[in-house]
């Protein structure tokens, strides 16, 4: 057995040997109490080789999925969203007026409040014209 | 995924965070689980699995290099400051020291085939080498380590 690890070695070194033959010198000199310096090498290749994260990574399948709280919450907010505008729909319809008759004097109402106001602002505007017609004549 | 492992250790030489490297294997997972409708057609999944890892975590290095460019500095002040004389008895200080030493590319196919043991057309797909360049660069730095060694054994100091 150690002629036959002396030979993988120097393969090893002279870079012809196969996969096999490196794990076999790393199983070899992991389970050996050799000190030298070889086979501390070997060693702490398989070391290395062994080393794992400390956690299992997650399906990635199973990540995707919402955990079963957040789903209930968010129905839970889309109720209560609903209901609330349903709400504020309803506070709306109180200004709609069905009568058709009732509709039409509450709009004879507005038209005549604006038409005073543009009267208004009509004699203002000829008390305007008037001035300056007056002023013309002084300055001839 | 059995991979995960390999995926995890490669991440974790390249990217020389724990954190960061279990971060990275969790998004290429999610990635390989988007295409596991196509999986069938890939010959050698682990090699995929592999260069998927690879990549990402380049993508990582480019996105964050501000945030490594201090570790960077750090590991420069280090190595300045470390005493050439090796103990006999540090195995891992020297092992570690020459293969910082290396390129990138050089510590990428020395962990790919001293730590997860895989041939060498694994190692020319993942890393988009020819074999012969592969099989060179490993030559090499096992030349380089075994060359260290003699020298430790002879002198006792690791140049």
């Amino acid at each position: 057995m150690e002629s036959q690890i002396r030979k993988i070695q120097q393969k090893y070194w002279d870079g012809e040997s196969t996969v096999q033959e490196e794990k076999l010198l790393k199983e070899h000199f992991s389970k050996t109490n050799d000190s030298d310096l070889e086979a501390k090498y070997f060693e702490h290749l398989n070391q290395k080789s062994e080393i794992k994260y400390k956690q299992k990574f997650k399906h990635p399948g199973k990540t995707r999925f919402l955990p079963r709280w957040i789903m209930a919450a968010a129905i839970m907010i889309g109720i209560l969203g609903s209901a609330y505008l349903f709400n504020i729909n309803n506070k709306q319809n109180e200004f709609l007026v069905e009568d058709p008759q009732e509709a039409y004097e509450i709009t004879q109402k507005a038209l005549l409040t604006i038409s005073a106001g543009l009267n208004k602002a009509t004699i203002l505007a000829d008390n305007l014209g008037k001035f300056d017609t007056a002023k013309e004549k002084i300055s001839e | 995924m059995p991979a995960s492992e390999k995926m995890y250790r490669y991440a974790f030489s390249i990217l020389k965070n724990s954190e960061t490297a279990a971060d990275v294997v969790q998004e290429c997972l999610m990635k390989i689980w988007d295409k596991r409708s196509k999986l069938s057609e890939i010959q050698n999944l682990d090699s995929w699995a592999m260069r998927i890892t690879r990549n990402q975590c380049y993508d990582w290095v480019k996105t964050n290099r501000f945030s490594l460019l201090g570790d960077k500095e750090l590991n420069r002040i280090d190595s300045r400051n470390t005493d050439d004389r090796v103990l006999v008895n540090d195995h891992i200080k020297w092992i570690n020291k020459i293969l910082s030493s290396l390129s990138e590319k050089h510590q990428e196919i020395f962990h790919l085939r001293e730590i997860e043991d895989l041939p060498y057309q694994d190692i020319s797909e993942i890393l988009g080498l020819s074999l012969s360049e592969v099989k060179i660069s490993l030559h090499r730095t096992r030349t380089k380590i075994k060359l260290e060694m003699t020298k430790i054994e002879e002198y006792g100091i690791a140049n």
